[in-house]
């Protein structure tokens, strides 16, 4: 192993001069692989915030969202709240301009001038179905000619099933409208796939179920088009014809668009963590092009690493920032310690190329080493299989590969031609010299007790993680009074709820949905859910709404399912017949399959997962007699509550995975580079401790971890490792060139000492900026990452020291009278 | 036989003159002129489709309505009676709509549904009534079957072409802006044929997909009119098709107006008896 590492050092060493030798090659390689990235940015990025992006494609309520989808079309709406200046929807001012608002979205639909829109559902479009002097009227539910009483309008509107929560509040101050989309089913032209004519050569109604059904597939949905169907309709929304309504708008393309905006923020906040790092790197290093070049690196590797993953096709999440700012704690992290060693030599007299080579030949193989051990816990997080985890998984991976290629084979290049001038200062930094001048004698004295002081760390970390809460909850990621958690809150306090989840009922039996057993069912279980979770549960409607309606519309009976399977037959062709497009939505053409709607307000995934058995449970209560009559029934759950739910299982059962493979990938590494069992796992157990205080902290003062926050821990793993790399491999450098435990020890501190200082204090106050951000997913992995690197630091400092001087590990270096220590 | 010849050749060379929209008023006279006092006895049947030797053919067990139509021309208005026959769930349910041609009246619809021995007046309100809706639950829309909404779209003849072994143009229709909302489709591919002036094919888009194709088959002369007895759609997003199917078409029949009244859905033997009648008068002249 050594003679690899010597090896590895060689290469190095010689590698700037190398490169420089071939620096047009690697200029033009750079700059063309940079403007086929920056094309691949522009041209294929790809966003997607919703839940089943994150989901796994195989999940089972991904599954059936997609057969929901392709049955019922789809559910990608924008539902917009408004809130009229006057206090009530049914005003006759307010319904004229919810007119006038529906028209001029309709005239935009039909002008396409709101990309993807095809409808749109306002109390203006519905049709009431009334019984007038034994006439069955379907009438517009407001008259052409709004009168100045619209109480009557207010009455009718409260008769009609479904219209409440969805249309109007129940103190009527609230209204909405949907406007629908075919978001998600378009179809995509198949070349070649066309039906020929030919197919009725032979035309005939035979059933042959060995025919093969034509594969529809639908054109994956382009985020973009979501910002631009937004963007369109604020336009239209905030003409001052609208000005007495408030709008409060939602759905994936609304929430997309404020997701957006908010990465939008959090980039600029990622911005500015650079402008400080940049800052507080010259503040380090005091000359601007050991600043500006490694900086461009990492900036270049970022760009690199987001361009391939568009031109693969990657969807991306607002996980895509987590991602660039591992690869900017790694980069920088490299780029101190090369930049560290480079100014080093150079202070020694030595002149640029000679440093240069000094210093790479000095640092390069702990990069490579550290590089190895972040990709590796990076791809383990990959192999997760969870959207998500891939996304984040492939790109860190990718972004700190990248970022040693730039940093060991383009920087050469960059500083070839600008470096620093002759004499360059050294920066003082006296007073954490001080600290650690401080820390040999420190650990020296008293091992065991720093070591039983982070062993209590530890002890404590691990009691606050047994209390921790995984909770998914996209609003709770929001701070309040943003405009996103301000809609939320208004829907779910008077409208039909933010959140939604579908029962999905397949009887696998034709018109299966006519019969009053099955109907029956749906409705004992749309009652039973009413009344069970009132707290959660706002609304419910399905096929059995309709059919009770018009049994009290045509028999006056009160609102029932009948028993015989003729009269519901009827009544649902009486629905087909006057809104066969309402009724496709719910029941598909043959009757064998439908779906009971759930409208609920929004809450964690906790208080969801603690109510999923009961449902559960209510649901097999209330089918067991459609069991019995249709054994194949299928009854299946998706929606915001199914993924939010199945969500947070793949991500805390994915998450215990990915970083114990990261964790066990990384020790391997360790204890492979390391030389010794002992060394890898002194260089390991420290780190642990960094990330359990994470869950210490979170689990002791209530703070609820999500996918957002998870992920922080491989990061902390990964960059606290990369510190520990730094100061191991430099102390087993220096036992090689046979210097004492004692002096290589001292020596190490004070000089990888202060690089890693440095970069921890760089890294977590340019982490602490997060804490300013609208996006707590964000902010949480900025406060919590920023703890973590200082834990991180003080193990380096003084937990490693500490049991270097208890074990007395060697490294795998023979001591100088050829005895190998432990 | 020279005579002929000169003959086709000037019927060919009045309608290579013809504007697209011309030849579309023409097919659309010729289609409503079909269904006006008439008894027709149609089968429409739906199922999900696949394709088994590069044959069309039902994967499931179709669903199969079969229909009796009266219709009427009272010279001031026009009345029909649909009745439902099957399947068994909705036999006997019954449909009678009055159109009239004075715009101010409004038109009435009953609806009987036999299950309940109930029938309700239907009236429609005014607003988004012309919105495409689905034809008893099939693949056809009212927007496929419409008649008399020449001006609604813009007509263009694409090519001039042969398509199974006839003369056809290809003409491309469009809804004007002003009625485009009340379109399904962006775009209708029309193949006419340029001797019958009737639909032989039909495909519609929607973004630049294909989203629906129609054949027509068995196209027949009925009364001195070409139409087709058999019409299918295959709703190509869906896999659905549907097949309209008249298996009797009884042009200029001979109806007494006082059948065609709510009697005539409530009164179980007064219908069936009214409609033997017709049965045998169709047996009579159907074609």
């Amino acid at each position: 192993m050594n003679q690899l590492f010597i090896a590895i050092n060689q290469f190095f060493h010689l590698l700037p001069d190398r490169m420089i030798k071939a620096r047009w090659w690697v200029l033009s390689i750079t700059m063309l692989g940079t403007v086929l990235m920056l094309v691949g940015i522009g041209t294929r990025f790809n966003f997607d915030q919703s839940f089943e992006g994150m989901l796994d494609e195989g999940d089972p309520a991904q599954a059936a969202l997609d057969e929901f989808r392709s049955q019922f079309g789809s559910d990608d709406s924008v539902f917009i709240v408004y809130r009229p200046a006057d206090g009530d929807v049914f005003s006759p001012a307010s319904l004229a301009t919810l007119r006038q608002l529906t028209n001029k979205i309709e005239q935009a639909i039909a002008a396409k001038e709101l990309p993807r829109a095809v409808d749109i559902d306002s109390l203006t479009t519905i049709k009431a179905q009334v019984d007038q002097d034994g006439s069955l009227i379907a009438q517009d539910l407001v008259p052409e000619s709004i009168p100045a009483d619209t109480s009557s309008i207010r009455e009718l509107a409260n008769q009609q099933p479904g219209l409440e929560l969805a249309y109007f509040s129940s103190d009527y101050q609230y209204g909405g409208f949907t406007i629908k989309t075919d978001f998600g089913v378009i179809p995509i032209a198949q070349e070649g796939a066309a039906i020929s004519d030919d197919v009725f050569a032979d035309f005939s109604l035979a059933v042959d179920t060995s025919a093969e059904v034509r594969t529809v597939e639908f054109e994956d949905v382009d985020f973009l088009s979501y910002l631009d169907i937004m963007a369109a309709l604020d336009d239209i929304l905030e003409s001052p014809e609208y000005d007495s309504f408030e709008f409060y708008k939602s759905g994936t393309p609304a929430l997309t668009a404020d997701s957006f905006a908010v990465m939008n923020q959090a980039m600029m906040l990622v911005g500015l963590m650079l402008i400080l790092v940049i800052a507080l790197l010259w503040w380090l290093l005091r000359t601007a092009s050991a600043v500006v070049w490694p900086i461009l690196a990492i900036i270049l590797s970022s760009i690199w690493a987001i361009g391939i993953a568009s031109w693969a096709g990657m969807t991306m999440t607002t996980m895509i920032t987590l991602a660039i700012m591992l690869i900017l704690a790694v980069g920088i992290a490299d780029c101190v310690h090369v930049m560290s060693a480079y100014l080093f030599y150079r202070r020694e007299g030595e002149p640029h190329d000679k440093a240069m080579s000094h210093a790479w030949g000095k640092t390069g193989l702990a990069i490579v080493l550290t590089t190895l051990t972040t990709a590796a816990g990076m791809l383990a997080l990959s192999l997760s299989g969870l959207s998500l985890f891939v996304e984040f998984g492939l790109l860190g991976a990718m972004g700190v590969t990248l970022a040693l290629v730039f940093t060991a084979f383009v920087l050469p290049v960059l500083m070839h031609w600008w470096h620093p001038a002759k004499s360059v200062k050294k920066a003082e930094h006296g007073k954490i010299q001080a600290v650690l001048d401080n820390i040999p004698n420190a650990t020296k004295k008293r091992p065991w007790l720093w070591v039983a002081g982070f062993a209590a760390l530890f002890i404590a970390s691990l009691l606050g993680a047994n209390h921790i809460k995984i909770d998914s909850n996209m609003m709770a990621l929001f701070r309040d009074g943003t405009p996103i958690k301000e809609t939320y809150r208004v829907i779910d306090e008077n409208m039909m709820g933010t959140s939604n989840m579908i029962v999905m009922v397949d009887t696998v039996a034709t018109e299966g949905l006519k019969d009053p057993v099955v109907l029956n069912a749906m409705w004992q279980l749309q009652k039973a859910l009413e009344a069970n979770y009132p707290e959660y549960i706002l609304r419910t409607y399905s096929l059995a709404d309709i059919v009770r309606y018009n049994h009290n519309l045509l028999t006056g009976a009160g609102e029932s399912i009948p028993a015989d399977a003729r009269v519901t037959s009827q009544l649902l062709y009486l629905f087909d017949s006057s809104d066969p497009d309402s009724r496709r939505q719910l029941v598909s053409d043959d009757y064998s399959r439908s779906h009971i709607s759930v409208s609920m307000r929004n809450a964690g995934s906790s208080e969801y997962a603690a109510i999923n058995d009961e449902i559960n449970a209510l649901i097999a209560q209330s089918f067991a007699p459609v069991y019995e009559a249709y054994p194949d029934t299928r009854v299946q759950m998706t929606g915001t509550f199914a993924m939010m739910m199945n969500f947070t299982q793949q991500l805390s059962d994915v998450q215990f995975r990915g970083i114990t493979i990261a964790l066990l990938l990384i020790t391997a590494v360790m204890i492979v580079s390391m030389g010794s069992i002992q060394a890898g796992l002194i260089g390991i157990i420290p780190n642990l401790i960094p990330a359990l205080s994470i869950f210490g902290v979170a689990g002791w003062f209530g703070i609820a971890m999500d996918g957002d926050t998870l992920m922080i821990v491989p990061i902390i793993i990964g960059i606290a490792v990369d510190d520990t790399i730094h100061f191991i491999t430099h102390y087993r450098n220096l036992l090689l060139k046979g210097e004492e435990e004692e002096v290589a020890l001292r020596h190490t501190i004070k000089e990888v000492g202060q690089a890693v200082t440095f970069t921890t204090i760089i890294l977590g106050i340019s982490f602490a900026v997060l804490l300013g951000s609208a996006y707590l997913g964000l902010a949480k992995v900025g406060g919590f990452a920023a703890m973590a690197l200082f834990v991180a630091l003080a193990n380096d400092l003084y937990l490693i020291p500490a049991l270097i001087r208890i074990f007395k590990p060697r490294f795998g270096v023979k001591k100088p009278n050829g005895v190998t220590a432990s | 036989m020279k005579k002929l010849i000169l003959l086709s050749t000037l019927l060919a060379g009045t309608a290579s003159a013809m504007t697209a929209t011309e030849i579309m008023k023409k097919v659309d006279d010729q289609s409503a002129q079909t269904m006006e006092s008439s008894f027709v006895q149609m089968t429409l049947t739906s199922c999900k489709f696949g394709l088994s030797n590069g044959s069309v053919r039902c994967v499931e067990q179709p669903r199969i309505k079969t229909l009796e139509t009266v219709g009427m021309d009272l010279g001031d208005s026009t009345r029909s009676l649909m009745i439902v026959r099957q399947p068994a769930s909705e036999q006997g349910i019954g449909m009678l709509s009055y159109n009239y041609d004075d715009t101010s009246k409004t038109d009435e619809t009953w609806l009987y549904l036999s299950a309940l021995d109930k029938v309700k007046r239907i009236a429609t309100g005014s607003g988004s009534d012309d919105e495409p809706a689905s034809i008893f639950g099939s693949e056809f829309t009212t927007e496929d079957q419409e008649t008399g909404n020449i001006d609604e779209y813009n007509y263009r003849i694409v090519e001039e072409t042969n398509f199974q072994g006839r003369a056809a143009w290809v003409i491309e229709s469009i809804a004007k802006p002003e009625f485009a909302a009340s379109s399904n489709y962006d775009k209708e591919l029309l193949w006419i044929d340029k001797e019958r002036f009737i639909v032989m094919k039909g495909s519609a888009f929607r973004d630049d997909n294909e989203v629906k194709r129609f054949q027509m088959a068995s196209i027949e002369q009925v009364d001195g009119v070409w139409m087709a007895r058999s019409i299918t759609v295959l709703n190509l997003v869906a896999n659905r098709l549907s097949n309209m199917k008249l298996d009797a078409i009884a042009p200029g029949i001979d109806a007494d107006a006082q059948f065609l009244t709510q009697r005539a859905l409530t009164d179980r033997a007064f219908r069936e008896a009214g409609l033997d009648a017709l049965r045998q008068q169709a047996e009579g002249i159907s074609q």
